[in-house]
């Protein structure tokens, strides 16, 4: 199965599923086109640490390619 | 991921969908394309249409953490209300108040002691929650 790699700021390593993203593209179909931004928001987006579960964060990161008024992407990842 | 639907008041149906490996439940009402989200709490993401104010999806992080038997009884988590955007806060607090939003969350405040303001706090409904995630 297919997987993509990147590292946010502080370099740990996350990766997304090809069946996560098949996921994002139906249940979340605003995204469909931005497989991109959406990696891009775990490199470069602001990340907030669950206060349950100290292994998951959500990273997010505003967006200008969107549909306005949509401005940011939230990834949430463990 | 394995979906499953449950029949909601009004003749609505909502589907569950729960990520094991990450540990995410997804309720989603309507397949629409999102035009707003926002972070309800830390832990908890809403997707809706802007223009409708209608609700589409619930994504629910850590849920099985979030739903763990604690000495104190029901665990209610903090509202972001102050990371709310301005134009969005009225449309987030209606869809709140009501279905299938308030099937799923219930509203409630927290006094602090010595203190005036009253924080806004939200409790998962947990009987209500897909079993196999629990």
């Amino acid at each position: 199965m297919r997987k993509w790699f990147v590292h946010d700021s502080d370099g740990r390593e996350i990766y997304l599923t090809e069946e996560q993203w098949e996921h994002i593209k139906i249940r979340h179909r605003e995204l469909r086109n931005h497989l991109d931004e959406v990696l891009n928001t775990v490199r470069r987006g602001k990340r907030r640490q669950q206060p349950q579960d100290p292994q998951a964060f959500v990273y997010r990161l505003r967006c200008v390619t969107l549909r306005p008024p949509f401005s940011g992407i939230q990834d949430g990842l463990v | 991921m394995s979906p499953c639907a449950r029949r909601l008041a009004a003749f609505k149906t909502a589907w569950y969908e729960y990520d094991r490996d990450g540990d995410v439940l997804e309720i989603i009402f309507q397949p629409d394309e999102a035009t707003g989200a926002v972070e309800l709490t830390e832990s908890i993401i809403l997707r809706f249409a802007w223009e409708t104010s209608e609700p589409l999806s619930l994504s629910i992080i850590s849920f099985s953490r979030l739903l763990q038997a604690n000495p104190y009884g029901e665990v209610h988590f903090q509202l972001l209300t102050d990371e709310w955007p301005d134009e969005a806060r009225d449309k987030i607090w209606k869809m709140l108040q009501m279905a299938p939003l308030a099937e799923f969350l219930k509203l409630s405040g927290y006094a602090p002691a010595h203190e005036h303001q009253i924080i806004p706090m939200a409790t998962i409904r947990q009987p209500d929650l897909m079993p196999q995630a629990a």
